[in-house]
């Protein structure tokens, strides 16, 4: 006899028929920002939140910079890229442009960013390396060669040598015809992160803050569609920083900016593994943000949005399996898309170790394009609005960030704090946030697959238990491998012609050295260290 | 609560209201359609709309329900820890045991065995399974003569006296989708025989808890190009035809309904797949009901999902592993019992050992590094989420009921209903995809421009077979432009397309780069240049370039000068192609000039047009 069906039921006769026997209640998890996860989240979960009624493209901002987000239009593809010569750096700018790239992103040499010229003799072997050599107006105009700079938006990591860059870039956009108000992009020009975890400063910071007003200044007179500085968390998470304190100590710099009168609402967020924490952490970051800011009573409401730029993790990548990193990324980039990034830049599968070819290039651009073409999330404003869980998460983080955010102001603002060592003395923050993210990496680092089921089967497995011992024992963390491995990538290198030079993430390489630093000096460290936040003392790393 | 208690973060922002949203939305639109612009008519049957607040969850009834509980829209349990699926294939039951062992090793945790052939003895299986701690693992058997390798595996786990709680084992016997679909007929008048024996096996395996006899293989509307909502009632509608025989064969509901599996694929449409999962159990649950169990368990839905095949492509594989990567995000998210993420290179060969890995490594990686496995039902709460759960489980049902109408899956499938319905479907997603609508990179899309097939690639592998009778014939949706690309690959000609870049540089550099991305679908390589300063210039290195085909660049408003010249200096040389829309298109055609590309063309079947011209 069939049934005959009608009205769906919604309610169960009885509870829950399991309960007892408890189909699996969920040890709670800590995650690496010290926030307790339980197994399951329900309403009751976002009872008292202040939070849910926000919306997108009005302060603050919780949903989105902008009202619509990528229902009206995606992010913007834009991949960081840049090595040896300008010609060389353009045709793969262009070739990367024909197979769906949307944005540039510039990487320049280590030689450029300090300052000097490709033919002095300090910097000979870095010439070309990790990134691309521009000495001059004329350079410039080579890397833009057939690149309308009316049409393309550009970003620049630059920091320390940003007046002669910036400078070459006007110059290159005005002759091909532009006006300065079409110029569209970012300058990333983050200084105090500089003197935090990535060290190419040139001048000291007093100097440093007046050179980014003074463009701050001039760009936004006259250059309306380009942001003169992109504040960066992306540095601290590879120096080890977990969420909460990539969102805190970013934040903070943006506080200090805006002390300085620049307004910046541009940042750049480091999207690593924990899916759904990094999508609570983009969210969070929109509000505190406007929250900040906020307290400056800015005439236009359109200042309070946070919008940024995006980067997978190199952190979380192996070299022992590199095609791991595929879908490591491809999760990393649904995390950053999910969160609302204004442009996202996906790390190669062997980013942490070459200059990315065309084949993994290739792979890295499609990975934005195919969640962009084939995954059909930008219908949808903020998806994860209302989620138990990620309501919560963002609830936890925000909290959390803003209780550093304090600490930070206690002390008087970030350039103060980094002055008495607050980032890393003490609770040593960033060392410790390692150490804890540390703790999280499974075994058999790397080759996820040799994660041993064998290990079950003299056990009866008891159901709807998974063995998790054996999979969350502390070893030897990724990062170790990372950066040993970047020591080695720069020793081979050394012997190089300038012509063979890598590129890629720099960035990645920069805290696999800053790391390595803080490594050989032990751990956890005691009080300042003078090289890790040495641009007070105004003393270079040793090269 | 522990959040009432708090500081308060953000008493500075009041709560915005939807009318405040709606009003910054329109100023944004400038002017343009709301409806046209924002909102997603979907292909499963009804409209998404750009975003969803708290009050659009007003009215959904199963909210408030949590894991565990009926209609378990939440998961039929209180954790997300879903088991790694992959599947062995057995010809030698000794190569299959050593493979076996190794994933094991590997972090699989759910072993599927496909065995080939008739012969697959008792000694078979004791070698198939040396080594294995059959409590440790569940075990799927597959393939063919599953009904005698089922008799051979009870025998076992009988002889070797495993509890009978112990066996977590399945058996993919499906004679109402699997066999249907593929044969389009019972082997015995309405496959009596087969649920014979399936009854006989249910009797037998009574008081196994964990064994289940039957496998409804929703997977096979999914990847013979259905809509998600179609392939969830019709998986739904074969469970119930199950669930009814079964009963009526004298097995109570309770014993039946838990005897059931349930497989289904999951395609790259990420939040849409994790509602269908959700809807789904709701669903399920609600037909078991109807039987009057007396344990509600018996409603909880047990799932396995396997991503998809159908979208696959043979060129630019890789993309494969990123599409397998967010399908097992959907599938995970969605609180399924357990997964396969189907190998990269699938579509081609037989996986290798290096594909095999990728795939399952792609589970683990959500497991141990994203954490997936440590909440259940992450979307609980989502307005979105909710949202699409309560459209799908609206549309699927609807679906349902019609079929019911018809007498139950089986009589709807005789009667044509089911083929009819994924044939359309099938069909309107492969016009989408010859326009564009619809999107499979490195196909129809940003192909490899360098990319030439590899030996492995055959004919065989993009061919699609044609469907003989009533049954479906699974298939990719990137096959017809494969073939087209494979025969261009094959043709022993290395046709070229030149791009004439002039006029305005901006105009000519977007119009160059959609042309080759246009031509490159086709096996064509594309010759980009910068910008021409002349048009003589232009059209001298093209006719040294020797390419077939010339493509002019460059802005609407060039064309009415530019084409005609670049026609009169190239004369039959070369096939003209005009990249754009330009107003001037009539004019142009008046002057023989016919072929226009642009973002309204249908690339596959403009394509196939120039090759034919090209004589390939």
């Amino acid at each position: 006899m069939r049934a005959k069906f009608a009205e769906l039921k919604y309610e169960g006769a009885q509870q829950s028929c399991c309960a007892s026997k408890g189909c699996g209640q969920v040890e709670p998890w800590l995650t690496a920002e010290q926030i307790p996860v339980k197994g399951a989240y329900t309403a009751e979960d976002l009872e008292g939140m202040e939070h849910l009624n926000y919306a997108a493209g009005i302060a603050p901002f919780l949903r989105g910079p902008y009202s619509t987000m990528y229902v009206m239009r995606p992010w913007t593809i834009r991949q960081y890229a840049g090595f040896s010569t300008a010609e060389e750096s353009n045709a793969f700018y262009r070739r990367n442009l024909a197979a769906g790239q949307k944005g540039l992103s510039v990487a320049f040499d280590l030689a450029t960013h300090r300052g000097y010229d490709a033919d002095h003799p300090r910097v000979v072997g870095d010439v070309g390396k990790a990134g691309v050599s521009i000495c001059s107006v004329e350079d410039m105009k080579v890397l833009f060669n057939g690149i309308p700079l009316d049409r393309m938006s550009v970003s620049m990591t630059m920091n320390g040598a940003v007046l002669p860059i910036l400078a070459f870039y006007i110059v290159t956009g005005l002759e091909q015809g532009c006006t300065l108000d079409q110029l569209a992009g970012t300058i990333q020009n983050d200084i105090l992160k500089e003197f935090m975890v990535r060290n190419t400063y040139i001048y000291p910071p007093e100097f440093s803050m007046k050179i980014i007003a003074d463009i701050f200044e001039y760009t936004s007179k006259n250059m309306p569609k380009f942001n003169s500085i992109s504040i960066s968390g992306y540095h601290m998470q590879e120096a080890g920083a977990t969420a909460d304190i990539e969102l805190a100590y970013t934040l903070a710099d943006g506080l200090e900016y805006l002390r300085a009168g620049i307004n910046a609402g541009m940042f750049f967020w480091a999207i690593g593994m924990n899916h759904f924490m990094e999508i609570a952490k983009m969210r969070a970051a929109r509000m505190l943000w406007a929250k900040i800011v906020k307290q400056f009573d800015p005439k236009n409401p359109k200042s309070l949005a946070l919008r940024t730029h995006s980067q997978t993790s190199g952190w979380s990548l192996t070299e022992q399996d590199p095609f791991n990193n595929v879908a490591r990324t491809a999760i990393e980039a649904m995390g950053a898309a999910l969160g609302h990034t204004q442009s996202l830049h996906t790390n190669a599968l062997d980013e942490a170790i070459a200059l990315p070819t065309d084949f993994s290039a290739r792979i890295a651009r499609n990975t934005q394009i195919y969640i962009q073409e084939e995954t059909s999330v930008c219908r949808e404003v903020d998806p994860w609005a209302g989620s138990y869980y990620v309501e919560t998460l963002t609830n936890e983080i925000a909290h959390k960030a803003w209780e550093h955010i304090q600490e930070i102001e206690k002390l008087g603002g970030m350039a103060k704090a980094i002055e008495t060592g607050i980032p890393h003395a003490g609770p040593h923050r960033l060392g410790r946030a390692e150490d804890h993210r540390r703790e999280r990496i499974p075994p058999g680092e790397g080759g996820a697959d040799r994660y041993s089921g064998r290990r079950q089967h003299g056990r009866a497995r008891e159901p709807d238990q998974a063995p998790q011992g054996a999979a969350r024992q502390p070893r030897r963390g990724r990062r170790a491998a990372c950066a040993g491995r970047h020591h080695r990538v720069r020793e081979e290198q050394a012997g190089q012609p300038a012509g063979a030079g890598r590129g890629g993430s720099e960035s990645t390489r920069h805290a696999g050295r800053n790391l390595r630093r803080l490594r050989s000096r032990g751990r956890p460290l005691q009080g300042r260290d003078p090289f890790h936040f040495g641009g007070l003392q105004f003393s270079r790393e040793k090269r | 609560m522990a959040n009432t208690n708090r500081e308060k973060l953000f008493c500075e922002f009041p709560a915005v209201s939807t009318e405040q949203w709606e009003q910054v939305i329109t100023a944004d639109l400038k002017g343009a359609d709301y409806e046209r612009k924002l909102v997603w008519r979907t292909g499963e049957g009804f409209n998404v709309r750009p975003y969803y607040r708290a009050e659009n969850l007003e009215g959904i009834r199963f909210m408030g329900s949590q894991a565990g509980e009926f209609p378990y829209v939440r998961g039929t349990r209180k954790h997300n820890r879903w088991c790694v699926h992959q599947t062995v294939e057995v010809k030698c039951p000794k190569e299959a045991n050593a493979e076996a062992l190794k994933l094991l090793d590997a972090g699989v945790d759910s072993l599927g065995f496909a065995i080939a052939g008739e012969e697959f003895s008792a000694a078979d299986l004791d070698t198939l399974l040396a080594g294995i701690y059959v409590p440790a693992v569940e075990l799927t058997f597959g393939g063919t003569a599953v009904a005698k390798t089922a008799e051979l595996v009870l025998a076992k786990l009988e002889k070797e006296e495993i509890a009978k709680g112990d066996a977590h084992v399945n058996f993919c016997i499906d004679p109402l989708v699997k066999n249907l679909a593929s044969k389009g007929a019972f082997c015995s008048p309405n496959g009596e025989k087969c649920f014979a024996r399936i009854a006989e096996l249910i009797r037998r395996t009574a008081e196994y808890k964990h064994i289940r006899v039957v496998t409804v293989s929703g997977e096979t509307f999914s990847n013979a190009g259905s809509t998600i909502v179609e392939e969830l009632a019709f998986t739904l509608s074969a469970g119930h035809d199950y669930l009814v025989r079964l009963t009526e064969a004298g097995i109570p509901v309770d014993t039946a309904a838990r005897k059931l599996r349930f497989s289904m694929a999951v395609t790259s449409n990420y939040f849409m797949e994790m509602a269908k999962f959700r809807a789904a159990r709701m669903l399920w649950a609600n037909i078991v009901k109807g039987y009057g169990p007396e344990k509600e368990c018996a409603c909880k839905m047990f799932t396995h999902a396997v991503t998809s095949t159908w979208n696959q492509t043979v060129y630019d594989p890789y993309v494969n592993m990123l599409r397998g990567t967010t399908e097992a995000m959907s599938a995970s998210i969605a609180g399924v019992h357990s997964l396969e993420v189907t190998p990269f290179d699938a579509a081609y060969e037989t996986p290798d050992e290096f594909s095999k890995r990728i795939a399952r490594n792609a589970e683990l990686l959500l497991k141990h590094e994203s954490h997936f496995d440590q909440v259940v039902d992450p979307a609980g709460g989502s307005y979105y989420i909710e949202n699409l759960t309560q459209s799908i489980a609206a549309e699927a049902w609807k679906l349902f009921l019609e079929i019911e109408e018809k007498g139950g899956y089986t009589a709807a499938y005789e009667a044509g209903f089911v083929v009819e319905r994924v044939k359309a479907s099938a069909a309107a997603k492969d016009k989408n995809i010859a326009t564009r609508r619809q999107i499979l990179l490195g196909a129809n899309q940003y192909p490899n421009f360098t990319e030439v097939a590899g030996e492995q690639i055959t004919a065989a592998s993009v061919a699609r077979t044609a469907a003989e009778g009533n049954v479906l014939v699974p298939y990719r949706g990137a096959m017809a432009f494969e073939a087209m690309r494979l025969t261009t690959d094959r043709s022993g000609k290395a046709p070229k397309a030149f791009m004439l870049t002039c006029g305005s540089l901006a105009m000519a550099r977007a119009r160059a780069q959609f042309s080759c991305n246009f031509f490159a679908c086709a096996g064509i390589k594309v010759i980009d240049n910068t910008f021409f300063k002349s048009i003589e210039e232009g059209v001298e290195a093209a006719l040294a370039s020797k390419a077939e085909i010339v493509v002019v660049c460059a802005a609407d408003d060039d064309y009415a000068v530019a084409a005609p010249k670049v026609k009169e200096l190239l004369g039959d040389k070369a096939m003209l192609v005009v990249a754009g829309a330009p107003a001037c298109a009539p004019e142009l055609e008046a002057q023989g000039i016919r072929n226009f590309i642009n973002v309204k063309s249908n690339v596959l079947e403009t394509l196939k047009f120039y090759l034919k011209e090209l004589g390939i």
